[in-house]
């Protein structure tokens, strides 16, 4: 339901929202993998890197 | 007629928003049910914030870890022939302390004046597969490539060797650095790496032959044990134990085969 009215926010027709829903997805996608990548090399395995 | 009132209190006036109630208007429901619906949802994000996490973890690194190899292989096959193999002059490193020289005031290196010839290979660029590392444990059991430096980048196609530190088959000490749980884990089993165990590393020199000599635990910041060393050595490190960087596992092993092996020895 949040994802929907989130949607329903959207400015523009239909094919803009879209691709705008397309682009918050890539964006967020992009920024989780960043984020878990950092608490992969920080927390779990840092590779074995030493200093 | 008797009517009720609803007071301010009771009232959820977003209650009705997301559509999902049944009446229109607004519906009575208490400010902790309210609290208490908002930390469910939270307490569900996060436990999908964390399952994603593992799942990344594990899975989806380790994918495209695994998928890169064949292009690494091609990449190191490349590099050990295009390469370039010099012989060059070694003074192996001596024990003995410097003195004073009475005159300068300076101190002056008594090592040996005898000067040896050993084979060097040219330096691959920085994220470059040049070696493989082979062992009798699962995870290393098919050979993982070695790329050349040990930044979060190179370190995602497999094994990392520092740079500052000779090549592998080269005196002093080599070290390699791996990932334990993430990106293929190629040194997930290297615990089980007991004194005596060989291990291989093939580079555009031939195949090198270490024997382990030592594995022990030190703090991340113990970067001692990649100090040079007489003879020829091959450091790994890696994190200790799975599934946390809180510690670091070293194995030393000494070279025994190799191309510079009896040059290096002979020198001891």
């Amino acid at each position: 339901m949040m994802m929907k009215r989130a949607y329903q926010a959207l400015p523009g027709p239909t094919p803009v929202r879209v691709a705008l829903a397309v682009l918050a997805i890539l964006v967020f996608l992009v920024v989780l993998n960043f984020v878990y990548e950092w608490m992969g090399t920080s927390f779990l395995d840092s590779g074995g890197t030493l200093g | 007629m008797q009517t009720q009132e609803i007071t301010d209190t009771d009232v959820d006036p977003v209650a009705d928003v997301d559509g999902d109630d049944s009446t229109s208007g607004v519906v009575p429901r208490s400010r902790r049910a309210r609290y208490i619906r908002g930390l469910g949802w939270l307490f569900i994000n996060v436990g999908l914030f964390l399952v994603g996490f593992v799942i990344h973890a594990l899975f989806i690194t380790t994918y495209f870890s695994q998928q890169n190899q064949g292009a690494l292989n091609e990449q190191r096959i490349e590099n050990n022939r295009t390469a370039v193999i010099e012989e060059v002059e070694w003074t192996p490193p001596t024990d003995v302390l410097a003195v004073e020289d009475p005159q300068t005031g300076e101190f002056v290196s008594q090592g040996p004046t005898e000067t040896l010839t050993i084979k060097r290979e040219s330096v691959p660029p920085v994220g470059e597969a040049f070696a493989i590392i082979r062992a009798d444990i699962p995870s290393l059991a098919n050979g993982w490539n070695v790329v050349e430096g040990v930044t979060v980048a190179a370190l995602k196609n497999g094994a990392g060797h520092m740079p500052g530190t000779p090549l592998p088959g080269q005196p002093g000490n080599s070290v390699i650095a791996g990932h334990r749980t993430t990106y293929g884990a190629p040194f997930s089993d290297l615990d089980l790496l007991e004194i005596g165990d060989p291990i291989e590393v093939e580079t555009a020199l031939g195949l090198n032959i270490y024997i382990v000599r030592e594995v022990i635990i030190v703090d991340p910041t113990d970067v001692w044990v990649t100090d040079n060393r007489d003879g020829a050595w091959l450091t790994l490190t890696t994190c200790e134990p799975k599934f946390s960087a809180r510690k670091r596992l070293i194995v030393f092993a000494e070279l025994v085969s190799g191309p510079n092996a009896a040059t290096i020895q002979g020198s001891l």
